[in-house]
């Protein structure tokens, strides 16, 4: 009976002389659980181990609590099917957990009955260790996946998807269940997959092992397409085959949303930067009109397809259509456009060559435009509304959008009708200070929806059109008041040039008037004494001579204190009829001794009748003295052939008078200096002389020139306006006639 | 022959155009200044007075006002060094007005046309 058991112990018993002591558990127990042997290994491992011991399962080594129908290492000693691996855990004598395998081999009585087991238990503690901590790193990349916002998946070899993320389901809309065994191609958009781009990554894979951050396209479970970026891994088992990969995508749709409405935005501005480069090189309004027009329309532009410009008329308080450009029918528009876009691509350009075609292209549209005119008290009309409020409407079917109730009338029409179109914007041009004009634009060639960007474009092309138009009043409102402020300079130069003069002058001529008073008065006496000794003493006498050269000098004295003080206080002339050629009779006859003494040939050419001319007789006689005598003057430094010219001559209402010596002449440099005062050349000169001529000559309205040729010619010539005709056939008979000898100076 | 007054503060002057005047043919009577003027207008009642301006004790323009109070018919002929009180209304009192030279022969000629003038209106 039981020496099969006993055979069996014996058996066993070699076998574990002959196992030693590998870490191999046998022992064997009987029907009820007892333990009947158990090799040495085991007693070493686990002291407390005895035989007899009565354990609670075959499996329960070590004491256990645990409710066996709880117990998942449960199965009964019969248990023929599985014989094998029901893994344990003790505690060795170490203290450390070990972990076993064990074979359930059963032992058999002849009748069937169970008899007891032989079991025989593996160590299995170090292979135990290694998976937990596998284990371990699964849960951790598995959170570590299902906690990522990326879609992580992994394809196999044929590129089906077998594993879905959390975060794949959140960018592509599809559950783990709805996508697990689909094809990749289920994500990607048609054109791509026609463009070859999973060829593409795949030789990519291939080849590097890897893709990083490639940017792209995917498809959401609702069609809608999105911008990924995929980073991308071969996956290789042991031997290095490969077995699939592993993606990670990153959605970038609101990073690239973002980029591409920056790229908008500066291809925007730099339209406007454009437009802006050209308006500004205008100045004429009807220029910049035209040119917001074509930009409005242009392809490079707005590409709006039709634009109407209406301006306000301060004249007849409207807001009255001036200029339109579109063409009549798509045929025409795609012509112009594609004619226009094969050689030019920039705006400037096409502005540059693009004339609005009154006659021709845009014929049609001017023709609506000019019949377009709203007066400007036309509050609820939805273009004056549009221009006071400064606000743009889109008008969609003939609806405003936004609320408010606008008229639409023109004359006896409406806008519709003569835009022949319902859908269109409307915009302001206005400038800081005023309304200017609105701009309508459509697409009714082409019908494409009006969109928020080009609202918006419209509103900034309007905005610039402002401003140009509101630079270019500017400029011409600057251009003139420059042109008045230049006038005023002038003017006030030439004041402050008279004013420094005739401060000057009025120092001067106090200080000299004081002086030339004092001495006036003495050479009164000398000179008339000289003169009273002159005349009454003897023909032949000496003394005559010398009371002659007191007298003469007394004279020149005179003329100079005269001078002074004419230049110090200058009289108003008095306005009498004055003969020329009889004042010029008068100066030659005083200086006749100084000519002859001089040996100077005098040669006079005066106007055969008599000619007048309105001023003062004692003024002209001066001026006239005081050239004669600077003439005489400066032929004193000629040796010979000394020559004085005198002519008078009436020419056109003028009376000329020319004053011409050969002396040596004036320096151009000084030419512009010999009327100002106290300037001269000669070593007794007062520096008076010419300047109370130019003084006289002015006050008589009279011009004064001079040329000068060094020893050959020096001219003065002096134009006074003749006389009125009535005044001197009036004064001929009496006045003039009564005039007995006029005043020496 | 008339009788003319000359005043004249300077007593040079006074002996200038004394002899010049007396040379011409006329009585000559003499004042120093406005004040003495005025008495010989009264005592003498002379023709024609020829006035300077600028005398001490009285300017020659109120000698000329009083001088025309007395008697508003008599000539006066202002003979002064300075031009600038033809501005002045009072100046244009006088029939004449000359400015002082060394050369008389203005005076003369101013002083024959005022006489000239007398002669017919008498």
């Amino acid at each position: 009976m039981h020496s099969l058991i006993y055979e069996l112990k014996d058996i066993l018993r070699w076998l574990d002389r002959f196992v030693g002591h590998f870490p191999i558990y046998i022992y064997l127990v009987d029907a009820e659980n007892t333990i009947s042997w158990f090799n040495r290994y085991m007693a070493e491992m686990l002291p407390n181990i005895y035989v007899g011991q009565q354990l609670r399962c075959p499996n329960a080594l070590l004491p256990c609590a645990e409710d066996c129908d709880d117990c998942k290492l449960y199965s009964p000693l019969d248990n023929r099917k599985d014989p094998r691996k029901k893994q344990i855990s003790i505690t060795g004598s170490n203290g450390e957990e070990i972990f076993l395998e064990f074979f359930n081999l059963p032992v058999f009585h002849k009748d069937g009955s169970i008899l007891g087991a032989l079991r025989i238990g593996m160590d299995v503690t170090e292979y135990e260790k290694l998976e937990r901590k596998l284990r371990e790193k699964e849960k951790l990349f598995s959170a570590i996946i299902n906690t990522s916002t990326d879609a992580v998946i992994f394809l196999d070899n044929e590129d089906r998807i077998k594993s879905w993320n959390k975060g794949a389901e959140d960018i592509f809309g599809y559950r783990e269940e709805e996508i697990i065994g689909e094809p990749l191609q289920r994500l990607v958009p048609d054109d791509l997959i026609s463009l070859g781009e999973l060829n593409y990554l795949r030789s990519e894979l291939a080849s590097q092992g890897l893709i990083k951050k490639y940017e792209t396209q995917r498809l959401h479970k609702s069609g809608r397409s999105i911008y990924v970026d995929i980073s991308a891994t071969r996956i290789y088992d042991e031997a290095g085959e490969p077995i699939g990969t592993s993606e990670s995508i990153k959605d970038i749709d609101s990073r690239k949303a973002l980029e591409f409405e920056l790229l908008r935005t500066i291809l925007e501005l730099s339209k406007l930067n454009e437009l802006n480069e050209i308006l500004h090189r205008t100045r004429d309004e009807r220029e910049i009109l035209r040119i917001i027009l074509i930009a409005i329309t242009a392809g490079e532009g707005l590409r709006f397809n039709r634009a109407f410009i209406m301006m306000v008329d301060e004249d007849t308080r409207t807001l009255k259509g001036h200029l339109a450009i579109g063409p009549s029918d798509q045929e025409e528009a795609n012509r112009i456009w594609s004619e226009l876009n094969q050689d030019y691509h920039y705006l400037k350009d096409i502005i540059q060559i693009y004339q609005i075609d009154l006659e021709g292209a845009d014929r049609k549209v001017n023709e609506i435009v000019t019949q377009i005119e709203v007066p400007l008290d036309q509050e609820d009309h939805i273009l004056i509304q549009s221009l006071n409020r400064k606000r743009v409407f889109q008008v969609k079917n003939g609806q405003p959008l936004g609320p408010g109730e606008f008229e639409f009338g023109v004359h006896d029409t409406d806008l519709f009708d003569l835009l022949k179109n319902d859908t269109f914007v409307i915009a302001p041009v206005y400038s800081k200070t005023e309304p200017l004009g609105v701009i309508i634009t459509d697409n009714c060639i082409n019908k494409r929806e009006i969109s928020t960007e080009d609202i918006e474009g419209l509103k900034l092309f309007a905005s610039q059109a402002s401003s140009a138009i509101e630079n270019a009043r500017l400029y011409r409102h600057l251009e003139h008041r420059i042109q008045e402020v230049q006038e005023a300079y002038r003017q006030l130069e030439e004041n402050q040039e008279k004013l420094v003069r005739a401060e000057r002058l009025a120092a001067i001529g106090e200080m000299s008037a004081k002086v030339a008073h004092e001495i006036r008065n003495p050479l009164v006496s000398i000179g008339g004494f000289a003169r009273l000794i002159e005349r009454k003493i003897a023909e032949d006498s000496e003394i005559k001579q010398y009371a002659g050269v007191i007298s003469e000098q007394v004279a020149n004295l005179e003329n100079i204190l005269n001078n002074i003080l004419n230049v110090a206080n200058p009289p108003q002339p008095e306005r009498r009829l004055v003969n020329i050629n009889q004042i010029l009779e008068q100066v030659l006859a005083v200086m006749e001794p100084a000519v002859v003494k001089r040996r100077i040939s005098l040669v006079k050419s005066l106007a055969a009748q008599d000619i007048f001319i309105v001023g003062d007789k004692k003024m002209l006689y001066q001026a006239l003295l005081n050239l004669v005598k600077n003439g005489i003057e400066a032929l004193d430094s000629r040796l010979d052939n000394r020559e004085m010219r005198i002519i008078t001559r009436v020419e056109g209402g003028q009376i000329e008078i020319q004053i011409a010596d050969n002396g040596p002449g004036i320096e151009t440099s000084l030419l512009g200096k010999i009327f100002q005062t106290f300037f001269t050349t000669k070593s007794s000169g007062t520096g008076l002389g010419l300047p109370i001529v130019n003084q006289i000559v002015e006050a008589h309205d009279g011009r004064i020139d001079v040329k000068t040729e060094a020893n050959r010619e020096t001219v003065f010539s002096l134009s006074f306006p003749a006389a009125p005709e009535e005044m001197v056939n009036q004064t001929a008979s009496d006045d003039v006639k009564k005039e007995t000898h006029p005043a020496h100076g | 022959m008339s009788k003319i007054l000359i005043v004249e503060d300077e007593a040079a002057q006074r002996l200038l155009y004394e002899t010049e005047i007396v040379d011409l043919g006329h009585e000559v009577v003499l004042a120093s200044d406005g004040v003495e003027a005025i008495d010989m207008v009264r005592k003498e009642k002379p023709d024609l007075v020829i006035l300077d301006l600028m005398m001490p004790n009285m300017h020659g323009l109120d000698s000329l006002r009083k001088v025309l109070s007395i008697n508003p018919n008599i000539p006066v002929i202002i003979h002064t060094a300075y031009s600038h009180y033809k501005d002045n209304f009072m100046s244009w009192a006088a029939e004449e007005y000359i400015v002082k030279s060394a050369d008389l022969s203005e005076l003369k000629g101013a002083i024959k046309r005022v006489l000239a003038s007398r002669t017919v209106s008498k």
